[in-house]
């Protein structure tokens, strides 16, 4: 029984003192500001919409053609593994516990002796637009929880920040759940030799939704942390 | 003996998982400063070949210098709003119907259309007042109907406002009679924009102006 405790104390030991926090390679800040510019550069140049997370200003920047589009606010944030202070990333995937699905569009029968008149519009004083209920892919159902794939093995979770004594727990279980499941994910990547590293942003729920509204496979992400976190 | 074996296994167990994350702490801060700097030079490399090494207000200035000139359109299809832009001055915000994202399939299976306004750059092709809806296939199979031979089978008027702007690809700018549903994602992929700010729009934005849709 002594000796299990020794090995537990030990291996507390190595926990504590190996640092997981991210670490960032140390660049001079003019050189930082020009690698970012030049990668901000690339992106601008072509005819697509690009996404910047800077994370000193805690913010994501929806841009094209060095135009801001929107602007998101980062709540809070957390990195797993080294990092660099100025990278550029294209998008090979979302993943959500409950992704969106396309409705189908349902084929009217056709009237073979009379044609149907045109649908006339609503007359009178409009409902509201949000209390009609329609068959689309809107905002709503967007998830406000998911996962951004990057290549070169960075995975960005994204959450929504809640309030409230339920949500305190689970801000709780999130954090527990972070800091033991990374650790092991990183050697699962080890073991397959491909790179691994994690960003966790906290969004609020509507930013949550249009950040994942708006970015799709492809799209270029270029972080940008110039100062450690 | 029995009942130190009864610890021994989950002991095992609870110090193989520690050992885990041990470990898992030890690569993630383990120094690795060289590969990603390798692999970042090497991505990057592509991209600065183009590049000049510049200041970074050379930089600066080589990126604004990519943006609109003069008045463009940006469409943010999550919320369903239209804004006519000059630099960083919005002179108009329109509320507007966006695409669905619903898919049709025809009976056949052949065919599939995804009903979505299309993302990223794109420019006023043409501009033009009292347009006629020319109804594509997928209108007449969304209703069941057969598809028409005759070109004038197509066109109905009335459907799209006074005025329509023309992006590519058969996608408008364009009025409505649904005015009810402007701020909802209701349409085949065009934009759909009430009357008096597609008059607006329509009389503000020269052709070739950008349109900037995501």
């Amino acid at each position: 029984m002594h000796c299990w405790r020794t090995v537990l104390f030990i291996h507390i030991f190595f926990v504590l003192f190996i640092s997981a926090e991210a670490r960032s390679e140390s660049l001079k800040s003019p050189e930082e500001e020009r690698l970012f510019l030049q990668s901000e550069l690339s992106l601008a140049q072509k005819p697509n919409i690009y996404f910047i997370l800077h994370l000193k200003e805690k913010k994501i920047y929806f841009k094209a053609r060095g135009v801001v589009l929107r602007d998101l606010e980062i709540k809070k944030m957390r990195f797993w593994g080294r990092h660099e202070k100025v990278k550029l990333y294209a998008l090979t995937g979302k993943a959500a516990s409950a992704e969106p699905q396309r409705e189908a569009v349902e084929i009217e029968n056709a009237k073979k002796d009379e044609k149907a008149p045109p649908p006339t519009p609503p007359t009178g004083s409009p409902a509201t637009p949000g209390s009609i209920d329609i068959k689309a892919l809107e905002l709503e159902d967007m998830p406000s929880s998911f996962s951004l794939i990057l290549d070169d093995g960075l995975v960005i979770s994204v959450k929504p920040d809640s309030q409230g004594a339920v949500s305190g727990l689970y801000s709780i279980a999130h954090s527990l759940n972070w800091y033991i499941s990374q650790p092991l994910l990183t050697v699962w990547y080890a073991i397959k030799n491909r790179p691994y590293g994690a960003l966790n942003l906290v969004l609020n729920e509507k930013d949550a939704k249009a950040l994942y509204w708006s970015i799709y496979e492809g799209n270029g992400v270029l972080i940008y942390n110039p100062q450690n976190h | 003996m029995l009942k130190r074996a009864r610890y021994i296994i989950p002991a095992v167990i609870l110090v193989l998982f520690l050992s885990l994350e041990c470990l898992g702490y030890y690569l993630a801060g383990r120094s690795s400063v060289a590969t990603d700097e390798a692999r970042h030079a090497k991505k990057t490399e592509g991209a600065r070949a183009a590049q000049p090494n510049g200041k970074p207000s050379v930089l600066k200035k080589k990126i604004s210098s990519l943006s609109p000139k003069g008045i463009y359109i940006v469409i943010d299809t999550a919320r369903n709003r239209l804004y006519l832009k000059k630099g960083d001055v919005t002179l108009r915000e329109a509320v507007i119907s966006s695409g669905s994202g619903n898919v049709l399939t025809d009976p056949s299976g052949k065919r599939t259309w995804v009903f979505d306004t299309p993302r990223g750059e794109h420019s006023v092709k043409s501009k033009i007042e009292n347009p006629d809806w020319v109804k594509p296939d997928w209108a007449f199979v969304e209703e069941g109907e057969e598809i028409p031979s005759n070109y004038g089978d197509r066109v109905e008027s009335g459907m799209l406002g006074d005025y329509a702007l023309a992006i590519g690809n058969g996608y408008l700018i364009h009025g409505t009679l649904y005015t009810r549903m402007l701020g909802r994602n209701v349409t085949h992929g065009c934009v759909r924009v009430g009357d008096e700010d597609l008059e607006y729009v329509f009389k503000n934005t020269p052709i070739g102006s950008k349109v900037i849709i995501f």
